[in-house]
């Protein structure tokens, strides 16, 4: 029974209450703002002062006990902040461990540390780390239960916040805080708990980052794949005799992931045949290619690729010849580098493959590989009557640029000036004539533009233009390809004219 | 007659009162959700997640697709904006859908690009482009000329020339901030479910200085019009958005800046002509086909990354917009019917798409009139006073306890606008939006819907301004 | 496209709750109509006692219809219980400020209570109904509690007409006009104030006697008087009879008391003045 003058009420305080609040989120603003001003008014300031006394330290002028007394003065949070921010800023390799002494003197470390894993576990952290002792989880309490309440997010990116400052410390201390975190329920926390390990390049990191990523692989974690792995790439590669023992595991997930991990590492960072330790090397070039899995095949096709000596050469032309495709694409794209020239004929033999993938991956291996390789796609280009690798080849020389160079060198008197003029009159032949048109329509050398009008005057007789091309159609396995003269006859003529 | 009119009366208050309601009460539970949500995202990436991303060579090639239609205006500087993107590996495909102005030739112009015969895979069907354009010194920049047939099936002809496994629907005159792209792949990264979509925010650029494709200096717009539309833009995906992704119900993003994973898109049909609003349209399609094929897969938002598009300044053209908007809206709902109330869908079915269909489609039509009846109503004597008071409560006053909100969470957020005088003036707005604009979006909203039922199919055009271009073109 | 729209679920969600909230308004919400409605009747009727009971369990469904609040409060009044009636009438107002029924019903507690009422909101109803009998009757009161005994006396009469209130509109003319117990025809007005030019007083006080001015001479004159006021036995003072034949009684007797002065010290009913005009002419 609602009387209706008894809503009126309702509804006025209602607006009232309404009113209020507005009228606190208004204020809430404000004063936020002017909290965030004098915050980092007071961190300027703080930078200011102190940033003389962390350069002196951080080049080795001054001594620790003094700069402790000096930075010891900054109290406020502002303060405290800047210090931290410059402490870290400049951190290198060389004083990363005086300036991780330092942080732990001023008791910035046990702050994170508190913050992160509670008063008591935080402290216990601090007394090994003083200690020395290795690093040793908690033992289980009552307050196990209450993981699933730390899970929740609110609680969790508390916690999280100072998880990335471990990573820059020494290893010293940033190995037994890691670790630590590495327990918490919350992805929140062990995420970055794991790129901190990336970053600490200490030996102690790699294993544990290695089976980070074997329970990844398992799905059994909260950490992305993708997470460890970045961490451990990100990782210094004087420890690679670690990844053995996971490279030999029966899991081919794992395998596979160590094997990416490898490749990213060496892609990222120039890495020598030397820095490889030899179990490693002997592993990727004697066993590798009899994996059972194709994925780890493939993957350490991009691996051996990088070792540049004879032994690599010969396992490369194995895996092009891999029954898998998968396998073939990825040893075709690890051919791309100058040093695999002489493997031109083998790539040649890949652009007749099945796939159009690796027919795709082949053309751009050869455009990549040198003069030579363009020579030979070119010729390959000429001889074949497979229309698929025609298409493939004509859209690659587009793709590269190298269709450029083969039109200037038209009407010349060069080696070449007479293949080039037969892929452009193929080219044409196919119908790819936009490119040419266009050119004529610029300036062009004389002889080039006869050249080039002849072909064009040529093959416009024979079909009418169209631009463009149809895409073939899907692999089909059934149609045996890879002979190239089984009478699959190329016929632009019917095909890429019609829309 | 007059007791007829007032039984009449009766029943169009109750669904009011029922409309506003249930509606309040549904905002009130998403902002909670969004403040949770967003505020510790908000502490979450205050440390910078982001620099590992663009360091790590394992982030994933994305395509970025631009389709275009006579944008000549602004098609270079966001080209340019684009190429200067932090992001490891991407390929960009502006896709020229029919325009009759001078797109390409000033794209070509200023990259010296030339027409190729390259190959082009049509996984989706859309028929062979006009022309592909191209210029191996600016190795990741292809256009491609495609005969005139919207936006959906530019798109398309983009996905089909993509080499990445993902590829990120750019509208041509939006400016993206330089992280962004990092930012919008980083929920797919760091997840362990597989994520389809991953969206972002839009915010409005009018009233700022944009040189060379970047916005230089934060400011308000100066208008009335374009300042309701900021408070709006913050409401929306600030509260709404962020709400439903936290239930993994998410139903709309928006189509000017997201990320789409190639294969699952493919194989879902690519984007459909059926709607004017395709955006909507693939969410629902990605849906139908994981739900289909029983996979589990993530529809994400993130408040990170942002995006700066122009907002209609005069009223016909907002108008045009929102009737855009809702009849894409109504025409997605009526489409993929057979989602709604399907616990197979989860809570999609179950909250997300009813909610959008009631209180959003249907909604304003239903506010529409009430914006229209309920004086008359009060007049006629249908109402007491206090109902009448009570109506006006839910209508305006408590919208601007949603308004309001949203600027504080504007505040919180990473993005904010640096002037004091700026904040208190979006303040003010957050409550005058409520008088007067809400009701006129209401209508034009209203008109969208109905629109639908009068047989409409097809975009009203929408002319751009451009935005502010200092610095000449072809530099 | 109309076929398939209806098989849509989309559609036929927002139909079904279109019906639902249709069902809820007019029938599984519980309807207070019937009971005003039968309670109206019943009340027109002049059964009031039934009339409140309809009335009441209208009232539990919907507590907040002015128009079944009033009804009730006229209810009350018209079953003499002015302070439940005040009650519904207060709450029908503040409900819909408007309302006139309410604001009558007001009035008319206000006046059978002999109280004052305002006289500007009867006006104003009664330009908005003219010759509605009701409000005239209630306004003519208001007008003769508050002093304007023409306006009223006016009202009065156009409500000879009515058959409802002839009866009191008589009555009330009657009273004005002092005509209780004689036969006199009810004036058409009131007849004109004059007043004389100057103001001659004919009896003076002086040399220890009261002295008459009969014809030009002063005649000393003794003063054999009655004080006369009000006070009835059986009345209130504040309620004197106003029955003509009572006061005539009191002036025969006082004249055959051999009284010649009478002393009135306060206004009496018209009907005083009346039965005094009546023997003055008759015994001079």
């Amino acid at each position: 029974m609602l009387y209706i003058e008894d809503l009126i009420v309702i509804v006025r305080w209602l607006a009232l209450i309404v009113a209020i609040i507005d009228l606190v989120l208004v204020a809430y603003i404000l004063l936020r703002r002017i909290a965030r001003d004098r915050y980092y008014a007071r961190k300027d300031a703080a930078h200011e002062r102190f940033s003389v006394v962390v350069r002196q330290f951080g080049s080795g002028v001054s001594e620790m006990s003094h700069t402790v007394i000096a930075l010891s003065k900054a109290c406020t949070p502002a303060e405290t902040a800047a210090v931290q921010e410059l402490l870290i800023g400049s951190m290198t390799v060389e004083n990363r461990e005086r300036i991780s002494d330092l942080l732990f003197q001023l008791g910035y470390v046990q702050t994170w540390a508190i913050q992160a894993f509670g008063r008591s576990r935080g402290k216990e952290l601090m007394a090994l780390i003083t200690s020395g002792q290795p690093y040793a989880p908690a033992p289980k309490s009552w307050k196990q239960n209450f993981r699933k309440i730390s899970r929740l997010r609110a609680f969790a990116v508390k916690r999280a916040l100072p998880v990335a400052y471990f990573g820059h410390l020494a290893p010293r201390f940033a190995e037994r805080l890691l670790a630590e975190a590495l327990q918490d329920p919350s992805p929140y926390v062990t995420r970055p708990a794991v790129a901190a390990l990336g970053k600490t390049l200490s030996p102690v990191a790699v294993p544990i980052l290695l089976e980070q990523l074997r329970r990844a692989s398992k799905g059994q974690s909260d950490i992305p794949v993708r997470a460890a792995k970045a961490a451990l790439v990100r990782h210094s590669s004087g420890n690679l005799s670690e990844f053995l023992p996971f490279l030999e595991s029966r899991e081919e997930r794992l395998r596979l992931l160590v094997v990416d991990t490898i490749r990213e590492m060496l892609t990222s960072k120039p890495l020598l045949v030397a820095d490889v330790p030899v179990e490693l090397y002997d592993w990727f070039i004697n066993h590798a290619v009899h994996d059972t899995s194709a994925d780890v095949r493939a993957r350490s096709a991009a691996v051996i690729s990088r070792f540049h000596d004879r032994k690599s050469i010969d396992t490369l032309r194995a895996l092009l010849c891999d029954e898998d495709e998968y396998v073939r694409l990825h040893s075709v794209r690890a051919c791309a580098d100058p040093f695999y020239s002489v493997m031109v004929e083998d790539l040649v033999g890949c652009m007749i493959d099945r796939r159009w993938r690796v027919r795709e991956a082949a053309a751009k291996s050869l455009a990549a590989v040198g003069s030579a390789g363009a020579r030979s796609l070119a010729d390959f280009f000429l001889t074949t009557n497979d229309r698929y690798a025609s298409e493939q080849i004509a859209d690659e020389l587009q793709r590269s640029g190298l269709i450029f160079q083969l039109v200037s060198m038209l009407g010349t008197s060069d080696l070449e000036a007479d293949q080039a003029a037969a892929v452009c009159r193929k080219m044409a032949g196919m119908g790819m004539i936009s490119l040419f048109s266009y050119l004529l329509q610029r300036d062009m050398p004389t002889p080039a533009r006869n050249e080039l009008t002849k072909i064009l005057e040529a093959c416009s007789a024979a079909q009418p233009e169209s631009a463009g091309q149809q895409a073939p159609p899907p692999d089909d396995p059934t149609k045996n390809r890879t002979a190239p003269f089984l009478g699959t006859a190329v016929a632009p003529a019917t095909t890429a004219a019609g829309d | 007659m007059h007791d007829i009119l007032l039984r009449v009366l009766d029943y169009t208050n109750t669904v009011f009162l029922f409309y506003f309601v249930a509606a309040n009460i549904v905002y009130t539970i998403l902002m909670i959700l969004s403040l949770y949500t967003v505020s510790l995202h908000a502490i979450w990436a205050r440390h910078k997640p982001y620099k590992d991303l663009a360091d790590s060579p394992v982030t994933p090639p994305v395509a970025l697709i631009v389709p275009a239609h006579n944008e000549e205006n602004a098609i270079v500087q966001t080209v340019l904006s684009l190429l200067d993107l932090n992001y490891p590996e991407k390929e960009i495909l502006v896709v020229d859908d029919g325009s009759t102005d001078s797109t390409v030739e000033r794209l070509i112009e200023k990259f010296q690009l030339r027409p190729l015969d390259l190959i082009y895979r049509e996984s989706l069907k859309t028929g062979r482009p006009k022309a592909i354009y191209h210029n191996p010194e600016w190795p990741q920049l292809f256009v491609l000329s495609v005969k005139h047939g919207g936006k959906p099936h530019a798109l398309n002809s983009g996905i089909n020339m993509a080499r990445s496994p993902y590829f990120c629907t750019v509208d041509a005159d939006c400016i993206i901030e330089s992280d962004a792209l990092l930012r919008l792949m980083a929920p797919v990264t760091q997840s362990t479910e597989e994520t389809v979509v991953s969206g972002g925010i839009v915010r409005i650029a009018n009233g700022c200085t944009i040189k060379e494709g970047r916005i230089t200096k934060l400011d308000l717009p100066k208008t009335w019009i374009e300042l309701c539309q900021t408070v709006e833009y913050i409401r929306t995906f600030l509260f709404g958005r962020p709400g439903w992704s936290a239930l993994n119900a998410t139903f709309i993003t928006s189509g000017a800046f997201c990320l789409l994973h190639k294969e699952s898109v493919i194989k879902a049909g690519g984007f459909s002509r059926d709607t004017v609003t395709e955006d909507i349209d693939m969410i629902a399609s990605l849906r139908h086909y994981m739900a289909a094929h029983k996979r589990k897969y993530r529809i994400q938002f993130t408040t990170d990354p942002i995006c700066w598009t122009e907002a209609p300044r005069t009223v016909k053209m907002l108008a045009r917009q929102r009737r855009r908007w809702q009849l894409g809206l109504t025409q997605t709902i009526l489409k993929n019917q057979n989602m709604m109330f399907n616990p197979k869908y989860g809570l999609t079915g179950l909250l997300s798409m009813p909610f959008h269909a009631y209180l959003e489609a249907l909604g304003c039509v239903v506010e529409a009139l009430g914006t229209v009846l309920i004086p008359v109503s009060y007049v006629v004597g249908g109402m007491p006073l206090s109902m009448f008071l009570v109506f006006m409560f839910l209508a305006i006053g408590y919208g601007t306890l949603l308004s309001m909100g949203s600027v504080v969470l504007e505040e919180i957020t990473l993005r904010r606008y640096p002037k004091l005088k700026h904040v208190m003036i979006l303040m003010a707005y957050a409550v005058l939006e409520n008088i007067g604009y809400r009701q006129m979006v209401t209508i034009f909203r209203a008109q969208g819907v109905l629109q639908y039922f009068a047989g409409r199919k097809h975009w009203e055009t929408v002319h751009h301004k451009g935005l502010e271009v200092a610095g000449a073109h072809g530099n | 496209m109309g076929i398939s729209l209806l098989r849509n679920r989309a559609i036929l969600g927002g139909i079904l709750l279109l019906t639902l909230l249709g069902c809820w308004e007019f029938w599984w919400k519980p309807q207070y109509r019937p009971y005003y409605q039968s309670g109206q009747a019943q009340y027109l009727r002049e059964d009031y006692a039934k009339a409140l009971s309809s009335l009441k369990t209208a009232y539990a469904i919907e507590p907040n219809a002015s128009e079944l609040v009033t009804l009730l409060g006229w209810t009350h009044f018209k079953l003499r219980q002015p302070e439940k009636a005040r009650y519904y009438f207060q709450r029908a107002l503040k409900i819909e400020p408007g309302n006139e029924e309410a604001y009558l019903g007001m009035a008319a507690l206000e006046l059978n209570r002999g109280g004052k009422a305002e006289t500007a909101g009867l006006e104003r109803i009664m330009r908005k109904r003219p010759g509605d009998p009701d409000v005239m009757s209630l306004l003519a009161a208001a007008y003769v509690q508050d002093g304007k005994n023409s306006l009223g006396a006016n009202l009065y009469r156009l409500l000879l007409a009515d058959k409802n209130y002839r009866q009191n509109a008589s009555e009330a003319l009657e009273e004005l006009f002092g005509l209780q117990g004689f036969s006199d025809p009810i004036p058409s007005s009131f007849a004109p104030l004059t007043r004389a030019e100057n103001t001659r007083v004919p009896f003076r006080a002086t040399e220890n006697s009261m002295w008459r001015q009969e014809s030009g001479n002063w005649q000393k004159y003794y003063v054999a008087g009655v004080n006369f006021g009000p006070g009835t036995p059986g009345f209130f003072g504040s309620d004197p009879p106003v029955d003509g034949k009572v006061y005539s009684t009191y002036l025969q007797q006082t004249w055959q008391m051999n009284a010649n002065v009478m002393r009135v010290y306060t206004l009496l009913p018209p009907s005083f003045y009346r039965a005094f005009k009546d023997a003055t002419e008759a015994g001079s």
